[in-house]
């Protein structure tokens, strides 16, 4: 087959792809071939090389189209549906269990729990703000201390500044951790909801 | 050979072929048809589907002889995949040694 023959062909070919793709792939073809003609090769044996033009397209074809439409032969069909049918009719017959399930226990129990939590979280953070406010308040009041109490004051006011740090990042990652544990919650709920047990 | 088997695998190839140095297409698919039982024109879907999933891109070079070659080049994204597909072919291999009880590495 010479240059001529094998790329008229390969456009047959490919006549389904859209025309700028077509061309595109042509001009690969054609480099390929001019490489190998540079390498003194003939165009017979190159076109042998690169496989028959159907046998080509065939790929670029396959990888165009998507997935899904691929399995058209019966037995694939046959195959895909027996697999497909059993898990389907089960799942729908315990979703509706599980939902049920999911909305009486969420709306029973949940909710209550997960709002005493919130507000638990809510109330530990008045720690870290009311200390916060504490030496804000003696930084303000530090010019009516007498000279002899400063050190003690500072003290304080330092020990009070610790606690308040170190309280807010104890609420930071409790508060991280029920936001998480909470996320992955709901997550799980809605997969229960879709999927059942 | 299984025909998505050797998909992964020609992938692997490919993107291995590209990680030192650019290569054009005729050098790929002459490479890869010597070693592999495979045509040359089956290398060039590889190149436009590895291409269309942004493993590498493409560039014209003018070449002494000839017309422009067109080079493929490795993404950071197609080294991600090559680091990937390396170790599932290891990992794979190791495995098939150990149940045909030829030498693991």
């Amino acid at each position: 087959m010479t240059k001529q023959d094998y790329l008229s062909a390969l456009r047959a070919y490919l006549a389904k792809l859209p025309s700028d793709e077509v061309e595109d792939i042509l001009r690969d073809f054609e480099e390929h071939f001019s490489i190998g003609l540079s390498q003194d090769k003939t165009e017979q044996e190159i076109a042998a090389e690169l496989g028959s033009p159907a046998e080509v397209a065939k790929t670029y074809i396959d990888e165009t189209i998507p997935e899904g439409f691929e399995a058209t032969t019966a037995g694939a069909r046959v195959t895909g549906q027996t697999i497909a049918a059993a898990p389907v009719a089960k799942a729908e017959k315990d979703v509706s269990g599980a939902r049920v399930f999911v909305v009486l226990f969420n709306l029973l129990v949940f909710i209550w729990v997960w709002i005493s939590i919130a507000m638990t979280v809510l109330g530990f953070w008045m720690l870290p703000i009311g200390l916060i406010i504490a030496v804000i308040a003696m930084l303000i009041a530090i010019a009516a201390v007498p000279a002899a109490a400063m050190a003690f004051y500072i003290f304080l006011l330092l020990g009070l500044l610790f606690l308040a740090i170190a309280t807010g990042i104890a609420m930071f990652f409790a508060t991280k951790g029920f936001i998480w544990v909470t996320v992955e919650y709901v997550k799980w709920n809605k997969k229960i909801y879709k999927e059942g047990f | 050979m299984n025909v998505q088997f050797k998909k992964g695998v020609l992938d692997l190839c490919v993107l291995s072929m590209l990680k030192d140095s650019d290569c054009y297409g005729y050098e790929l698919a002459n490479t890869l048809s010597e070693l592999i039982k495979i045509s040359d024109g089956a290398v060039y879907p590889l190149l436009r589907k590895l291409a269309s999933d942004g493993f590498v891109t493409t560039y014209l070079q003018e070449s002494q002889s000839g017309p422009p070659r067109k080079y493929y080049s490795l993404t950071a994204m197609g080294q991600k995949q090559l680091k990937e597909l390396m170790e599932e072919w290891i990992s794979f291999t190791e495995s098939v040694n150990k149940i045909v009880g030829g030498t693991s590495s």
